[in-house]
């Protein structure tokens, strides 16, 4: 029982990681309907700005604050010079600039750092708490806390502010959306930046746990996908699930599915998602697509 | 005194011009109809008024030029667009749909107390405030649409075909409460329509727009009297 609630409890502050970043795809795909493949490398591009300001000699908690607000501008910028042009173009051609953007940031971040990995601060104590056999990190109750402010915020964002309904009202109708006023392209900058930011503090989770290296997101992406389409791709709330169910269920399949050995555990995850698929093709939260004739 | 002032105005998609020099205008306080076929550029007229599409010429807005300007900019200046299709925003709840037209404004309890008019005018939204806009009837999200347009406390609203594609005691419920809104809350309007008959009776004024020219102008009572008007667009024979 106790083996099994540190499983759980492990598998939850993955799940925290995968969400994180899952939320910034739910994010950019409200406001431009894009699926962003290079939302993980952009955290990666973050977590390494984050290391460099330490280098710098600021201390990491700084560091992480600073490099978010550059992030938020780093994908508003990318939004600007690069989406904006294609995004009434057909998907194929926007999942080939996506991809393309996957290469760019992943190639940037080796070619300014280099692709040896690099230890990274961790702003976490290394506390541990023990109740009986059943440890409690501080790295646990940390992931969980950002996430749940992550969360909160975001909801206190879209639901209560004027901003917020903006945001909403621009991803729902772009055209009715000028109409009332609403600075569509700067809605839409605003939504590309927040993404970025929410994905370098999915970077900084990721660092604080292993060390730097350009390719560390590469698995966190898909995971973080697996979680947004398993909730449903337009669902905040989904995204949080999914990232949790992915993580928790990937935990298990590590504990309970030796046999699978460490290369075989990610299929567990990727079966979840393929029944939750089957079953509900909108995802759990989502809605399915109507169209009125 | 003039509201809207259109002058020389010509606009199109891409190097397809459908507008050629219109001039057209609409009086503080009164209701403008702008009649035409289909393809006549009704449509486009409208949509380039509010900048949502490329125009040449002038358009004055209380004596201020809003050609040119971003569609954002001429909505925060007071124009309001109900377009055509309704472009309700689905998948936000109609009182979000009346808040976010009013995005213009900060004055809070203004904007409560008007969303409290809306349902007053349109009681059937305020059955529905939680529901989203995108599961209403054609006739409902074309009151939401109108709704919208008002809560920005427009100095002109324009409305684009709104009885299209609606019941014919819908549509005469609507334009009751088109009239309403003009008499009671002093709405400028200019209003774009097929179904002359009707557009005509709450008009002051009329346009008759034919190939993106402006064929024959006049007092609403006069055009409804034109025989031309008559045979071509109020079916008489």
């Amino acid at each position: 029982m106790i083996y099994f609630l540190q499983q759980l409890l492990n598998g939850l502050a993955t799940g925290a990681i995968y969400a994180s970043l899952g939320l910034a795809l739910v994010l950019i795909y409200r406001t431009t309907n894009i699926a962003n493949f290079a939302q993980g490398e952009m955290a990666t591009f973050s977590a390494f700005l984050t290391w460099q300001l330490t280098e710098f000699g600021l201390p990491i908690g700084w560091a992480i604050l600073i490099s978010l607000g550059l992030s938020l501008i780093l994908g508003a910028v990318t939004y600007v010079l690069i989406v904006r042009p294609v995004q009434y173009k057909d998907e194929m051609t926007i999942i080939i600039v996506t991809l393309g953007l996957f290469l760019a940031y992943n190639s940037a971040t080796g070619a300014i750092w280099g692709f040896m990995q690099k230890a990274s601060p961790s702003p976490l104590p290394e506390q541990t708490w023990t109740f009986g056999t059943l440890r409690i990190g501080a790295e646990l109750l940390a992931f969980v806390a950002v996430l749940v402010t992550i969360s909160v915020g975001l909801y206190v964002l879209f639901q209560r502010t004027r901003l917020g309904m903006a945001l909403r009202a621009a991803a729902s109708n772009a055209q009715s959306a000028q109409l009332v006023g609403i600075p569509y392209t700067a809605m839409m900058t605003l939504g590309w930046g927040m993404a970025a930011a929410l994905g370098s503090v999915s970077g900084a989770l990721v660092a604080s746990r292993l060390t730097l290296d350009p390719n560390m997101m590469g698995d966190v992406i898909i995971y973080a996908f697996a979680a947004a389409v398993v909730g449903g791709l337009s669902s905040y709330l989904g995204a949080v699930v999914g990232g949790i169910v992915v993580g928790v269920s990937q935990s298990f399949s590590t504990a309970y599915l030796p046999a699978l050995g460490s290369d075989l555990q990610i299929i567990v995850p990727l079966l979840l998602i393929v029944a939750v698929l089957i079953v509900k093709p909108e995802g759990l939260f989502g809605k399915a697509v109507q169209v009125r004739v | 005194m003039k509201v809207l002032d259109i002058k020389n105005f010509s606009a199109g998609y891409g190097r397809l011009r459908v507008l050629h020099n219109i001039s057209l205008s609409v009086q503080e306080g009164s209701v403008a109809v702008l009649l035409g076929a289909n393809g006549a550029g009704k449509t486009t007229t409208l949509r380039a008024i509010s900048g949502l599409i490329k125009s040449e010429g002038s358009v004055l807005l209380d004596g201020q030029e809003t050609r040119g300007l971003s569609p954002d900019r001429i909505a925060r200046l007071g124009v309001a667009h109900a377009a055509e299709g309704r472009g309700t925003f689905t998948d936000l709840t109609v009182e979000d749909n009346l808040r976010v037209g009013a995005f213009r404004r900060t004055d809070k309890s203004e904007i409560a107390a008007d969303i409290e008019k809306m349902y007053v005018l349109f009681p059937r939204l305020r059955e529905r405030y939680q529901q989203k806009a995108g599961s209403l009837s054609g006739g409902e999200q074309q009151m939401l649409a109108v709704g919208r347009a008002l809560m920005l406390r427009p100095r002109v609203l324009l409305l684009d075909e709104p009885s299209l594609g609606l019941a014919p005691v819908i549509i005469n419920d609507l334009y009751d409460t088109l009239a309403r809104v003009n008499k009671e809350l002093r709405i400028t309007m200019l209003i774009v329509e097929q179904n002359a008959n009707l557009a005509l009776q709450i008009a002051d004024y009329a346009y008759v727009l034919e190939s993106g020219v402006i064929s024959l102008q006049g007092p609403a009572q006069e055009i409804a009297s034109h025989d031309g008007v008559r045979a071509a667009y109020l079916g008489d024979i």
